[in-house]
């Protein structure tokens, strides 16, 4: 049996870990301003935050209170893979990119212009070496997700999993961690059974 | 479990529009890239004539070339082929097409094309029209993982069919050349300005290359049939576009896949010609005691093709089993890496049962597959 | 040269994206890679595009750059160097 451990959504300028908001900006901000907010509020230190894209940006820091959490790094990093989606790709840096195209490309855009990059900056920052894999879904798939993550649960320990979208107006982020059993056998009875209806719920609600 | 095997396959590259094509023109030494000048800057790619993959579209599709974009036409060109040597249902529940690509239609962004709807810059769109054409049953997947794309694809759905999901899965991996990506390497640096040279010492960088390669992927066990015995992908965790320098994430993928300490007769490597990339193999290779295992790059022929290169060097690798024959990597001449490697300088005729194929990219991201001869 | 050296920190703060940092805390003596501000290989081929874009300064390979892009000192006097 499998079950999500850790969830964070981050959606209209709010950040939710475990159900319960943990940072919020004013409505009139745009997305990008909460990023740099919440990345504040999370008391990150971490100076390269602000080289990444959105897309990175909204990675790290849906990815920091699941993997500073005890219940997840009790898993070990080699064996943990990361699954994650979107509709847009890096598409926002690809259009940003060729603007410079033209007069100066910019190396530093550039190397954005990949969504699974994301995966490679919550990997540095963590030190997570296992299974990556991105797909490109038109909406977020839970069957999908579920599915591949049960096939790497045969040999892998945990999975970070979700869906991280960029674009012109809105971002919108959904991570959750799944690992094949609880960490701890008193507080299973907390954790949320692993399966495409609680992962579409979670998402929802 | 299922077994997976590799079967029919094609290729669209400037080499030829089928794998009978590609393999025989590679054979006799036949180089993709040339001088190409892409919004006034002149480049050494691989390049597809427009007029002639048009040409060929209309000829075996009947369909309006205007109403797909070249990547897409090179696409559906490719599966044609595939399904066209199969005995395949698309509309079977247990058939599923994968698609893999780094960038799509992204010379969208740069071109005018008024007959493509603006909505085809997205992965799934793209996917969603090759796969619309061939009455697919069930959606597509479309895999987006830089340069091991085409290799994870192929490792997804040797995991689907292990898993009894589907009978036949569709790989096609494809990326096109455009001035989007053409400028985008220029500016790490990492394009070199001659046709490139994999392992060599004097290398100075990857030459793009654009091409589509499609692969069938089943549970039939057939005369001739390359099991896919084994695959891993791991991440280096270190930089987001230079690999490890002690090539972590490959050397643990090599690790796992090589179980009982397998030697395969050959490795089909990564081998983009960039200094770190092929340094950093060298290094995964020896730690997994490989330094003596023949070992090539086909780079030098095709460049790199993004999306498509895990496909297409695939396909290179069970043709090599099934007609004994190693292939020269093509632009070496002088040891260039720290460890020297046994590196293939001719092709010819060797017995061989199994190879190994590499994949590693941007994100930090490792694949590796062992493939097998029945 | 002192108008340079200060025009070039906010300059590099801001091609670097390095938001963090503010250009009084720059030592123009301090190493810019390695330790000092830790810049890395992407931030590198960053400062080639700021010469050029900037100054009109073109340098071919990062390799070349390493004594230029010692300091910011040593890259302002590249730069007034360049200059004559």
């Amino acid at each position: 049996m499998s079950y999500i451990l850790s969830h964070t959504k981050i959606k209209n300028n709010c950040l939710w870990h475990d159900g319960k908001l943990i940072a919020q900006s004013e409505d009139t901000l745009n997305y990008t301003g909460f990023l740099e907010e919440a990345y504040k509020f999370l008391n990150l230190s971490y100076p390269k935050f602000f080289k990444m894209d959105a897309l990175s940006k909204l990675g790290i820091l849906c990815a920091e209170p699941i993997l500073a959490n005890k219940n997840s790094s009790q898993f070990s990093k080699e064996k943990t893979a990361i699954v994650l989606s979107n509709s847009n790709s890096s598409l926002q840096t690809d259009i940003a990119y060729s603007k410079t195209m033209s007069d100066f490309p910019s190396p530093s855009l550039f190397v954005y212009t990949l969504p699974n990059i994301v995966t490679g900056e919550i990997s540095i920052k963590h030190k997570i070496t296992g299974e990556n894999a991105f797909f490109i879904e038109p909406a977020f798939n839970a069957d999908l997700l579920h599915n591949y993550t049960e096939l790497l649960l045969q040999e892998s320990d945990a999975v970070l999993c979700g869906w991280l979208n960029t674009d012109e107006k809105a971002c919108e982020g959904f991570l959750y961690f799944v690992a094949k059993q609880p960490a701890n056998d008193e507080k299973k009875i907390n954790f949320i059974k692993h399966n495409p209806n609680s992962i579409t719920q979670l998402y929802t609600n | 479990m299922n077994k997976a095997f590799l079967h029919n396959s094609n290729i669209i590259s400037p080499l030829g529009f089928n794998t009978k094509q590609n393999f025989n023109a590679v054979c006799e030494g036949g180089v993709a890239m040339q001088n190409h000048v892409f919004n006034g800057v002149t480049y050494c790619a691989a390049v597809i004539t427009s007029k002639l993959l048009d040409e060929t579209f209309v000829q075996q599709t009947k369909s309006n070339p205007q109403e797909f974009t070249r990547l897409e036409k090179m696409c559906i060109l490719s599966v044609q082929d595939v399904l066209n040597n199969s005995d395949i249902d698309t509309k079977s529940k247990r058939t599923l097409f994968i698609f893999s690509t780094t960038k799509g239609n992204i010379d969208l962004l740069e071109n005018n094309t008024p007959q493509i709807p603006g909505d085809r810059i997205y992965l799934h769109e793209t996917a969603q029209a090759i796969s619309a054409y061939f009455g697919f049953l069930n959606k597509p997947l479309v895999v987006s993982n830089a340069c091991i794309s085409g290799l994870l694809a192929i490792i997804i759905a040797k995991r689907l069919i292990a898993d009894n999901q589907y009978d036949n899965i569709i790989v096609t991996g494809a990326d096109v050349v455009s001035t989007f990506t053409l400028s985008g390497f220029n500016s790490l640096g990492a394009l070199s300005n001659k046709v490139c040279k994999p392992f060599d010492k004097n290398r100075t960088g990857i030459n793009l290359g654009e091409a589509a390669a499609s692969i069938l992927i089943s549970n039939q066990q057939q005369k001739d049939g390359v099991e896919i015995v084994s695959a891993c992908s791991a991440n280096d965790a270190n930089h987001i576009s230079g690999p490890s320098r002690t090539g972590e994430g490959l050397y643990k993928c090599l690790q796992k896949i090589l179980a009982d300490n397998v030697i395969p007769d050959f490795i089909n490597a990564h081998g983009t010609a960039t200094e770190f990339n092929d340094e950093m193999e060298s290094i995964a290779f020896n730690r997994a005691g490989l330094q003596n295992t023949l070992a090539n790059s086909l780079k030098g022929y095709y460049g790199h093709t993004l999306g498509a290169a895990g496909v297409l060097e695939s396909i290179f690798c069970a043709e090599s089993l099934r007609q004994n024959k190693i292939i020269a990597s093509t632009g070496f001449e002088n040891q260039g890496t720290s460890i020297e490697l046994n590196i293939i300088k001719k092709t010819e005729s060797k017995k061989n049962k199994t190879c190994l194929k590499t994949a590693s990219g941007f994100g930090g991201c490792n694949a590796a597959v062992l493939y097998k001869l029945n | 040269m002192e108008n340079l050296i200060e025009n070039l920190k906010k300059q590099i703060i801001e091609q670097l994206n390095l938001a963090e940092v503010k250009a009084e805390d720059i030592d123009p003596s301090a190493p810019l890679f390695g330790e000092g501000l830790g810049l890395d290989s992407i931030d590198a081929l960053e400062l080639i595009v700021l010469l050029e874009k900037n100054y009109g300064l073109k340098i071919q390979e990062p390799k070349d750059a390493k004594h230029i892009f010692q300091s910011v000192k040593t890259l302002a006097e590249y730069i007034t160097s360049q200059k004559k």
